[in-house]
Order: structure tokens, then C-alpha cells, then sequence
């Protein structure tokens, strides 16, 4: 079956494809970092934050309509989590609901705490697009590789990147095979069939790794992950780091003194 | 004639008390390509776990004379190169390159010459170009070469192959076929594909049941359709 890259129009190329994956990772981390800990109710620093994520998308050709997507399959999630705080936060009432026993009341305050969270958010997952759009997932690999995560962990990261789809086609196909079967029935049956599916799966996988790991020590792996070293810094890398690290730090600033 | 690997009566059995083989004997020599032919369940595929000592069991097996055991293991997985049958479970790597490259690099070969061997290794499957590409975006064909590139890549002596053909429609299985066919180095495939045995290995081996039941010029074996029958590779005559 045909799945969508997990780091779609990382093969393109533009100023920003052709970053060392190192500078976009730090540059990235510290960007989120700056947008958490901007305090809430700054709109102005967080459209600054905007103008300069928006413009590096612009800068890395990636389709837009791509980006807005991506981002917006994620923020449900973040609206889960977040949407309870209004509730919960003390404050002046914005307005109060009775629903049967409870009396429900809305804060100003949380509704801003809310409002701050969704735009953190937002901002923090464009920025992650942009990286994971812009750099291969083999280079960021090496790139993480090379900032020190230890190396069992790139490893297991690279066999998600591997196999996600593997396991993927094999739940659809023991969904086809069960479906085909007349699923159904009493709800106790169908919870019962799942369980032995992921059962199932479990063990595929369990027995897939010991082939997987038969096939890497028939090529002489010895447990020691071994990639060639073709990471190299190019003066691009300094200016767009120096400068990206320079217009955050100065946006932080910035939010500084306006406090 | 060089004798490359020399199996002695070698028996197994996994851990569940399956016996899988029980004493087998067999010898492959230097140029030769050889099929091992038999029915699902035969042993084939831990007969060939054991050629490069994925499996091995002290003294039963020997590679170039020397017997496998535990401290020549890199050394025998540098001359046996084994394909395994599924490429989905050979092929790792985030790319086509770093899988190739995945045995060069551990044989501890410089930057240099792994890129010399993974290139070599591609274009000998005529997989050229494909260096950047994911291994779970390729189709079936193509893995399969792909894998076998990633074998070729260390130079073994002896390519042991697990079932090159299975799940390929015939037009790519025979353009394997003729890929296999054009590689100068010594084979051992294991299949129960006649037609890939007929096209390809003049010798073969039938294993059944984990014994070797008959080895033999494979004209001679592909026409006793008796034997074939009794060892589950041909319609059965009375049904």
C-alpha cells in the first residue's frame, strides 16, 4: 500500500533544504523555547513570532495549503487538553452555565490562559513542519547523532521511521481479513477479536525484529551503530543561525522591556 | 575444485523440540550455483542460517576448511553473504544508500570506498540512482535487488540466497532470474521455484523433512517426476 512520507517535500531543495539538519535543529528548539516562555497576553511578541515562522515557510517553497493542513490535523489534540482550563482558573467571570447540578463559570483569565496556549502551540508545531519538511529524516537522524542522543535511540528512531508503514499494512490487512469474515456481533466478541489482534501484531513484530536483527548481523553488526561522518557546517549555516538566534533573542528582549 | 563450504552431518532443532535438520551433509564448491529445493518446512531456510553462522553448532560446518564457531563469525559472514527472503526484514535503513553501505561500514572499510562498493553494488543489480530513495517506497522488485545489493556490497564468496523469486510476478522474476544469472560469483539458492532452478542452477539439492533426500544434476532431478512427487515439489500422481 501506498502511505505519505512522513517527511513529505524534504527532497526539494531551497536555502532552507540546504541547512546543516544541526542549525535547524537548535534554531528550532529555540524558537519553541522563546514562544513558551513568552508570557501570556503578548499578542504583538507572538505576531512577531508569526512574521518570522511564516516567512521562513515562505523562504523553504513549501506549499502552503500543505502546511496549514499538517498543522491543523494536530490542533485538536492541543484543544482537548487545553479546553478545560477556562473552567478551572480563578478570576473574573466571563460567564457561568448551570448544567443540571453543576454551575459551570468561564474566566476572563483562563479564556486568555486558553487563547495562549492554542498560540503556542500553533507556532510551536509550524516550526516543527517547517523542520521536518525542510531536512530528511536520515539527515536529522545524523543530525540529533551528532548533537549526542545516544545512539540506541537514533536507532530506534530510525526503525519507526522503517517500519511504521510495515506495521501499518499488516493491521489493514488483519482488519481485511477480519471484516471479510463478517465482523461483528455482540460488543463483548468485537472488544475480545481486537485484543487478540494487537496480541497478534505484538508478536509479529516481536518476530519481525529477530529476522530484522538475523539480516543486521549477517552483515557484521556487532551492536555498535556505525554511519558515515557527512555532516559539515557551511558558512549559510553561521549566518542563518547567528541571525535567526539573533532576531529571537532580540524578540525576547523586546518582551523584556515592553513588560 | 575449491570447496567453499563442507557441511558434516549437521542436525538442529529450535527450541520448541522441532527437529529441523537431521544429519545433513553437503558440499558447495568455488563457481558452482546450486538450488535446495523442498517443500515448505523442509529446513531449507535454517540450513542456510547456519552457512554463515547465524546458527551454528560447533565443528559441523566449515567454510574455506575452518570450522564455524564463535570467533571466526565476522570472518565467515564476510565470505557467505546471505539474502534473507523477505527484504522488508533485510532492508533497515531510512535510505537505500546507508542500507548498502550497512555491511561496508561495519567490514570497517573507509568513507571512500564504502561509496566505491555501494555504487559498484547498485549498478550490479541495476539499481543505480535509487541512493536517496526510502526502502518502504520501492516495489517488491525492487527491494528484492536492493537486497541483494546490500549483500553484494561486502564481496562475499559465496552468495547464499533464501527464496529470490517468491511473491514476484513473472515478469520481474524472470528479469531476476537473468540479473542472477549474470553475477560471477558462487550461489546457493533455496526455492521451491523450478523454473528458477531449471533457468538458473545446474546442480540441486532436495531436502525434505531435514534430510538431504537427493543431489544431483538438476536435468536429471527436475525430470524424475516421482521423486518431485514424493517430496511435495509436483502434483502427486494418483490425485
Amino acid at each position: 500500500m501506498r502511505h505519505s512520507f512522513l517527511d513529505q517535500y524534504s527532497d526539494r531543495d531551497s536555502l532552507i533544504h540546504r541547512l546543516d539538519p544541526r542549525t535547524k535543529l537548535l534554531t528550532t528548539l529555540l524558537f519553541i523555547l522563546a514562544v513558551v516562555l513568552t508570557p501570556p497576553g503578548r499578542w504583538p511578541v507572538f505576531a512577531l513570532y508569526f512574521i518570522l515562522v511564516a516567512a521562513l515557510l515562505v523562504l523553504s517553497r513549501v506549499p502552503r495549503l500543505y502546511v496549514l493542513k499538517r498543522s491543523l490535523v494536530i490542533m485538536p489534540f492541543v484543544v482537548l487538553i487545553a479546553v478545560f482550563i477556562p473552567f478551572f482558573k480563578e478570576g473574573e467571570v466571563a460567564g457561568s452555565y448551570n448544567i443540571w447540578l453543576w454551575q459551570l463559570s468561564v474566566t476572563y483569565n483562563g479564556l486568555e490562559v486558553f487563547w495562549n496556549i492554542l498560540a503556542k502551540a500553533w507556532l510551536s508545531i509550524l516550526s516543527l513542519i517547517l523542520l521536518t519538511s525542510t531536512t530528511r529524516f536520515s539527515q536529522l537522524l545524523k543530525g540529533m547523532e551528532k548533537l549526542r542522543l545516544p545512539g540506541v535511540m537514533a536507532m530506534i528512531l530510525s526503525f519507526m521511521y522503517r517500519y511504521i508503514f510495515v506495521l501499518v499494512d499488516e493491521v489493514m490487512r488483519m482488519k481485511q481479513a477480519r471484516d471479510s469474515r463478517n465482523f461483528g456481533g455482540r460488543r463483548l466478541w468485537q472488544l475480545r477479536t481486537v485484543g487478540n489482534m494487537i496480541g497478534t501484531l505484538f508478536i509479529r513484530s516481536y518476530e519481525r525484529g529477530e529476522r530484522v536483527y538475523a539480516a543486521m548481523v549477517a552483515r557484521g553488526f556487532d551492536g555498535q551503530a556505525r554511519t558515515l561522518e557527512n555532516l559539515n557546517f557551511r558558512l549559510s549555516d553561521v549566518l542563518f543561525g547567528l541571525s535567526l538566534g539573533f532576531i529571537i533573542v532580540s524578540v525576547m528582549v523586546l518582551n523584556l522591556l515592553y513588560l | 575444485m575449491e570447496e567453499i563450504i563442507r557441511v558434516n552431518n549437521l542436525s538442529f532443532g529450535y527450541p520448541d523440540g522441532q527437529p529441523a535438520l537431521s544429519g545433513v551433509s553437503l558440499v558447495i564448491n568455488r563457481g558452482e550455483t546450486v538450488a535446495l529445493i523442498g517443500p515448505n518446512g523442509a529446513g531449507k531456510s535454517t540450513l542456510l542460517l547456519h552457512f554463515n553462522g547465524i546458527l551454528h553448532n560447533d565443528g559441523m560446518v566449515r567454510v574455506f576448511g575452518e570450522p564455524v564457531n564463535d570467533k571466526n563469525l565476522r570472518w565467515v559472514r564476510r565470505q557467505v553473504g546471505l539474502v534473507f527472503q523477505n527484504p522488508d526484514d533485510q532492508l533497515f535503513s531510512p535510505t537505500v544508500f546507508e542500507d548498502v553501505a550497512f555491511g561496508p561500514i561495519n567490514l570497517g572499510y573507509t568513507e571512500a570506498e564504502v561509496r566505491g562498493v555501494v555504487t559498484n553494488a547498485l549498478a550490479a543489480v541495476g539499481m543505480s540512482g535509487y541512493e536517496k530513495r526510502s526502502p518502504h517506497h520501492l516495489s517488491l522488485g525492487e527491494k528484492k535487488r536492493v537486497a541483494m545489493a546490500t549483500v553484494l556490497a561486502m564481496n562475499p564468496q559465496v552468495l547464499v540466497i533464501d527464496e529470490p523469486t517468491s511473491n514476484l510476478d513473472p515478469a520481474g522474476k524472470w528479469s531476476l532470474i537473468e540479473l542472477l544469472k549474470g553475477l560471477e560469483v558462487t550461489k546457493v539458492v533455496a526455492s521451491h521455484d523450478l523454473e528458477l532452478v531449471q533457468a538458473l542452477c545446474p546442480r540441486s539439492v532436495i531436502i525434505d523433512r531435514g534430510v538431504v533426500v537427493a543431489d544431483g544434476a538438476t536435468s536429471e532431478i527436475l525430470a524424475d517426476k516421482r521423486l518431485l512427487a514424493a517430496h511435495g515439489l509436483a502434483q502427486a500422481p494418483n490425485s
